[in-house]
């Protein structure tokens, strides 16, 4: 495989991002150790990785042993936050693709009575996009202070 | 080996060699293997299930500008262990009989 101990640790780190970084680090620090000791003790690296096995399979045992307080919590908020800038974003460039160019003027039903349901006009939709704006910005600050705290 | 009963006896390898001695885990998995297979990512939950039933308590040492982690066997540790140790002619008996009954069938 090649894998020299760096890129075997941090290929461990990617696969257990599932827990918290305090569990993380628990397991990271044991196979740093271990590692250090087969080296020390006259182990290639790339032979003392390829003892230890692949990463991969060393997770998925860890993450099945691993208790339920062991992992990061869903970070809802966060998620709520993510869908409504999504959300907003779509909705901004709806209204941006429509009021540029050709303003359109919708009809429902014949010629003799029904109401134009939309009517183009300069509806001026700048707060729309200073909402979503401000709405991904705060998403992007709320991921970066989670990313910091833990 | 069969899995479960290695699973089982694993645990008091490592309870016995810590009787002979505080280790950490490299040394631990040289000293086990000279009797019984085990792995790096075999011993690791091991140490961890003892700590956390308190038989065995940790430290880290300086070594080489990093921290190791040293176990220790604890009061606790050492009854566990010779707990065990007195069921060794139980275990024997069952195993004979277990044995006992393949050489009858073989026979059949």
């Amino acid at each position: 495989m090649n894998m020299n101990k760096k890129t075997f640790l941090k290929s461990l780190k990617t696969y257990l991002n599932k827990l918290k970084t305090s569990a993380i680090h628990r397991h990271i620090s044991y196979y740093e150790e271990i590692l250090s000791d087969m080296i020390e003790g006259g182990l290639s690296e790339e032979a003392a990785v390829e003892k230890l096995g692949s990463p991969k399979n060393i997770s998925e045992a860890l993450l099945k042993d691993a208790m339920p307080e062991d992992f990061k919590k869903t970070d809802w908020i966060g998620r709520c936050f993510i869908i409504f800038s999504c959300a907003l974003l779509l909705i901004s460039l709806f209204f941006k693709i429509k009021s540029t160019g050709n303003s359109s003027i919708s009809f429902i039903g014949g010629a003799d009575g029904p109401t134009s349901i939309f009517i183009a006009g300069k509806i001026d939709y700048t707060w729309l996009y200073f909402l979503t704006a401000g709405c991904i910005a705060i998403t992007i600050l709320y991921k970066t202070i989670r990313y910091f705290k833990h | 080996m069969n899995v479960q009963i290695k699973k089982g006896l694993l645990e008091y390898c490592v309870l016995a060699q810590l009787y002979r001695g505080e280790s950490y885990g490299y040394q631990l998995i040289k000293d086990i293997s000279t009797c019984i297979d085990i792995s790096e990512s075999t011993l690791y939950p091991i140490l961890k299930r003892l700590e956390a039933d308190n038989y065995v308590k940790t430290y880290k040492v300086e070594h080489n500008n990093r921290l190791r982690c040293y176990f220790q066997l604890t009061e606790s540790g050492k009854l566990h262990l010779k707990n065990f140790i007195k069921e060794r002619t139980e275990i024997i008996r069952v195993l004979d009989f277990i044995s006992e009954r393949k050489e009858i069938n073989e026979h059949e």
